[in-house]
């Protein structure tokens, strides 16, 4: 017999002396406070596009970080390298987009394109109801030409529905540059009309940028719609760490990713997040 | 079986850990630091509201523990007839591989009590001695996904099991395992769980009812 266990025989554990203590109930408060605390120094690495800073007892991986705290980690392109040598350029950055929406089969291409269509709804949601087998088509055109004088759409993405209805967006994509007199009413206009003809109820028309600058502020007031129907079209601002997040996770869900679309991606995110 | 009662009140704490994502978050977050370390980057008006965050996950981590050992008791009875149970430090000291702590709770999401008998067999693993006595072990799990109680005999379990539309055997546990019920309110219905468990019982022993 040990001389603990000979004392624990003739007198009670030290631990019970502590039954007496009334505890206080329990509170998740600070708990929440420290969930929104760390949160925000995640945003902060994410917006950066390095987490690298993160203390690593904070979150194991970046992955684990973006999980636990923005719910974002299935198909997030933090989850390879990006192409250090190079640095995109607004045309590179919208033509690389075209390419890899309409890479694949009709059903790659169909998937990836709702993905897009998904990823720039603030509901993060199809606009309207209907499944992939009711669409027929698909197609993303960077640099589409919009008929005004050296005017061109930076990303226009439509998917072709059965009853004859095109379901899909225009991108305006802004990596430091303004934007011009009149160019967001020339896209609105030529979206309308052939050889694109939107549907004028579910048209989304986003400006993509790494934040919201007071230029682009000035442009969502002069521009809220003014030839679709609907207070839900007019242009509307979505960070790219935003858009490229919800993209990825759309396109998981929707099994039609792939390991250079996701390079692309998060090349992207390191020259324009 | 021990308890006639057919539900159980998850504590506060660990019911609004289970049922929401931001507080696991920041309930592995504090835990992951432990309590010799400090976040990167806090200020010292904050320190207080860090300590108060410290408390709380501690709270959701022993609240866990002590909801399993609920759990296992509103389940499994204390005694089971023809097989002799086991002490905590048994359980500690001896191969059972079934140590019981707050830590081993929160991180295994499993309680196990084990009992054990004389081998019958005479048989020996690589693991256990020829003299080793047969042991069952007898647990419950809450986690993420739902509560299910699992049950265990050694040597060799895989081959045959309990009810196989009640149970399943789970190889990171090397046990037969129910079906998990999902937690959608404080209050756990427990019926189910007990079914499973009276199932588990007979196959541990065909021959003996269990008693209190």
């Amino acid at each position: 017999m040990t001389t603990t266990d000979l004392i624990s025989a003739v007198a009670p554990a030290p631990w019970r002396a502590l039954d007496s203590l009334e505890l206080p109930p329990f509170d998740a408060a600070p708990l929440r406070w420290h969930g929104i605390r760390t949160a925000h120094a995640a945003l902060k690495a994410v917006r950066a596009g390095d987490l690298s800073g993160l203390s690593a007892g904070d979150w194991p991986t970046p992955q684990q970080a973006l999980h636990a705290f923005l719910g974002a980690a299935d198909g997030h392109c933090f989850s390879v390298e990006p192409h250090a040598w190079v640095d995109l350029h607004e045309p590179q950055i919208t033509k690389g987009l075209a390419h890899f929406l309409n890479a694949g089969s009709h059903s790659v291409r169909t998937r990836r394109i709702l993905a897009l269509l998904q990823a720039v709804q603030p509901s993060n949601s199809l606009p309207v109801d209907f499944t992939p087998e009711d669409v027929v088509g698909a197609r993303a055109i960077s640099e589409a030409h919009c008929g005004a004088m050296r005017r061109f759409i930076d990303v226009i993405a439509w998917v072709q529905l059965r009853d004859g209805r095109r379901i899909g967006t225009v991108i305006e994509a802004k990596l430091g540059h303004e934007i011009t007199d009149g160019q967001l009413s020339s896209y609105e206009a030529a979206a309308a009309k052939p050889p694109y003809s939107l549907d004028a109820n579910a048209a989304r028309f986003v400006i993509v940028a790494p934040s919201l600058t007071d230029s682009i502020l000035g442009e969502l007031r002069q521009h809220p719609h003014r030839m679709w129907p609907t207070q839900t079209q007019g242009w509307k601002f979505i960070a790219w760490r935003v858009l490229l997040t919800r993209l990825g996770s759309a396109l998981a869900k929707s099994e039609c990713d792939d390991d250079d679309f996701v390079r692309f991606r998060r090349t992207v995110w390191r020259c324009a997040a | 079986m021990t308890s006639t009662a057919t539900t159980l009140e998850l504590p506060q704490s660990v019911f609004e850990y289970l049922t929401q994502p931001n507080l696991q978050a920041a309930v592995q977050s504090v835990l992951d630091h432990g309590t010799k370390k400090l976040p990167s980057g806090l200020e010292w008006n904050e320190l207080p509201q860090y300590f108060r965050a410290v408390l709380a996950a501690s709270s959701v981590q022993v609240d866990w523990a002590l909801a399993h050992e609920h759990l296992w008791r509103s389940v499994w009875p204390s005694l089971v007839e023809g097989w002799s149970p086991a002490s905590l430090d048994e359980q500690s000291t001896r191969d059972f591989d079934a140590n019981v702590s707050v830590e081993k709770c929160w991180s295994d999401e499993w309680l196990w009590r084990c009992f054990t008998k004389p081998s019958a067999r005479g048989a020996s693993t690589m693991r256990r001695r020829a003299t080793s006595p047969d042991i069952l072990y007898l647990g419950v799990s809450i986690s993420l996904n739902g509560t299910c109680v699992g049950v265990s005999i050694e040597p060799s379990t895989a081959a045959a099991g309990p009810d196989a539309a009640l149970f399943h055997f789970d190889d990171d546990a090397e046990a037969w395992r129910s079906v998990e019920q999902s937690i959608t309110s404080q209050t756990l219905d427990l019926s189910e769980l007990q079914q499973a468990a009276r199932q588990a019982l007979k196959w541990a022993n065909p021959s003996a009812n269990s008693i209190k």
